[in-house]
């Protein structure tokens, strides 16, 4: 143990042959075992370190790498490279980060989950910043057994995807739109913000009626019956009404 | 009758190339797959895929 307080323990440890599970036990000497509530204890290596990488350099584009049983592996820089194939045999980790705006991107061609486990956010903790991950490749590219290309696949072990909560996903309309409409008005409060997009479900006999549009902004001058304001005008008469 | 609206974008999003997945209408793709009962776990939740299938 280097440093503790009321609040923080910082403690050192030595090379470990092999990873030990997810765990915390602290004990005090001539106290006892402190209870940890819901923390946990985790050995972690983070794609930043070059020790991670051997001391060698992290992957470039058009590399492929293995998470390896028993490696914890925590995405920690903002965009990777171009990535041929990652294989997750132990656990690739993505943490967001403090600043809800800050936006990290993951590329790769094949993500393949084999017994390991990919954790974006989880239930409890959401990934609460944001983070794209995009596939690349074509028909033509080889094909995984069962799985395919341009694929994230899981076989055995765990995948964990958690954005935040929002409320609500879909909402009505609360006025009919004519085509031409610029803003539709909404049936309840939401927390959606300008910059997302909605889509708009068709109300005729023709399903390709339906719209999506860029919310620019947001009049809540009655915040329950919010009105979103678009610039590209709604081709199709969209009816509410009871 | 009232016309239904989605809120479409997430934090989290999970797509294929957006320069190509719909020019050659080949998306990216979320495979979930083994064999036996209970033989994995996936978890999903509030998470955006586009440029999918």
């Amino acid at each position: 143990m280097t440093r503790a307080s009321s609040t923080s323990i910082t403690c050192e440890t030595g090379p470990r042959p092999g990873l030990p599970d997810t765990s915390l036990d602290i004990t005090i000497a001539g106290k006892g075992r402190v209870s940890t509530g819901d923390h946990t204890y985790t050995y972690a290596r983070f794609w930043s370190d070059p020790d991670t990488w051997g001391g060698l350099f992290a992957p470039v584009d058009g590399e492929s790498f293995v998470v390896s049983k028993g490696v914890n592996l925590v995405f920690d820089i903002d965009h990777s490279p171009q990535l041929q194939a990652v294989l997750v045999e132990g656990s690739l980790i993505f943490l967001p980060d403090d600043d809800e705006n800050h936006h990290r991107t993951f590329d790769a061609r094949y993500i393949f989950v084999k017994g390991g486990r990919m954790e974006v956010g989880t239930e409890e903790n959401p990934y609460d910043s944001k983070i794209t991950i995009t596939l690349h490749g074509t028909i033509d590219d080889p094909f995984l057994p069962i799985y395919g290309n341009k694929v994230l696949g899981v076989r055995f072990g765990k995948l964990d995807m958690h954005g935040p909560k929002r409320e609500p996903t879909w909402t009505r309309m609360e006025t009919t739109s004519e085509p031409g409409a610029t803003q539709i008005q909404l049936m309840e409060e939401v927390d959606w913000q300008e910059g997302e997009s909605f889509a708009v479900a068709s109300t005729s006999f023709n399903p390709r009626e339906a719209e999506e549009r860029v919310i620019s902004r947001i009049d809540r001058s009655d915040s329950s019956r919010p009105i979103l304001i678009f610039d590209v005008p709604l081709q199709f008469k969209h009816f509410a009404q009871e | 009758m009232r016309a239904e609206v989605g809120l479409l974008s997430r934090n989290v999003v999970f797509r294929g190339n957006p320069d190509d997945s719909i020019e050659n209408e080949y998306g990216a793709t979320l495979f979930i797959h083994s064999a036996g009962d209970d033989s994995l776990t996936v978890r999903l939740s509030y998470i955006e895929l586009t440029h999918v299938g």
